[in-house]
């Protein structure tokens, strides 16, 4: 015969400072997934781009040293607003867990920005996939 | 568990302790203390969540139901529900011994289990039948 009338609660320990632990009702809230270089490269590129059309910077340079970056290093990535939409949206929206996140670099893509054309880019683009996922 | 505390001074640190640690050493549990504070307000939080969660008393209560031999003792969700939103309404002007007096009335034990994160609240149907149905029934807890 049962007694007592059981309810069942989940908790979760979160580790506040000095590394103290606290208990917290519930599952752990799930950690969002981490965004792939090569797409923060992208949306980099693009706010970057924002805020010298906007006249916030006004000029690469000056995003280079407010970044404390060399300004080649600021070129490689402004130049990545140069590819074609449908290359900067695939690297904007590349997920963690798809190859390409972790085999393609940002110097692979600068062959592919110098192009001017953007069939060109497109299947340098393609070629530069097919190799990657060999 | 059981209650545990240390003084440090002018300050007095309460805790649970795993009456297996104590017996057998701290290395066969997972948790072997935990602090009072955090462990009490986790329970009283849930307590009051429950009280709010129709659904999750209905399902408790079917399966208490399913255990018994007779239905005798009849406890309906609107009962328990009932009592513990009494209970959350009392609590903020409560003092600590009347607080335990109502966890008393209405909860025969707390199972803390840290390796599968989980509390299990076990709850006195005796206890909550009283507090639901007698207008006083508070009032005698206390």
């Amino acid at each position: 015969m049962t007694r007592e009338i059981t309810i069942r609660r989940q908790f979760h320990v979160v580790r506040g400072s000095h590394g103290r632990k606290s208990l917290r009702a519930g599952l752990p809230p799930a950690r969002p997934q981490p965004i792939p270089r090569l797409a923060r490269w992208m949306a980099l590129a693009i706010h970057m781009d924002e805020l010298v059309r906007q006249g916030q910077a006004s000029n690469q340079s000056e995003l280079a040293r407010l970044g404390h970056v060399s300004r080649a290093r600021l070129t490689q990535i402004m130049n990545l607003v140069l590819l074609a939409p449908d290359i900067q949206e695939e690297l904007l929206f590349l997920m963690v867990d798809d190859p390409l996140a972790a085999r393609i670099r940002l110097r692979q893509l600068q062959p592919i920005v110098a192009l001017v054309d953007w069939s060109q880019q497109r299947a340098a683009w393609a070629q530069l996939k097919a190799k990657a996922l060999d | 568990m059981t209650p545990s505390f240390a003084t440090r001074g002018s300050y007095r640190h309460r805790y649970y302790v795993c009456t297996g640690a104590q017996k057998r050493g701290w290395q066969v549990c997972q948790a072997p203390s935990v602090p009072a504070d955090q462990i009490e307000r986790l329970v009283i939080g849930e307590l009051f969540a429950i009280g709010g969660d129709p659904e999750l008393i209905s399902e408790a209560l079917d399966a208490w139901r399913r255990g018994q031999e007779d239905d005798t003792e009849r406890l309906e969700a609107s009962q328990m529900a009932a009592a513990l939103r009494q209970v959350e309404s009392a609590w903020p002007s409560a003092s600590p011994a009347q607080r335990a007096a109502m966890l008393r009335r209405i909860l025969s034990h707390v199972v803390y289990d840290a390796g599968a994160k989980e509390i299990a609240l076990k709850f006195c149907p005796e206890g909550i039948r009283q507090l639901a149905t007698q207008a006083d029934g508070l009032a005698a807890a206390l």
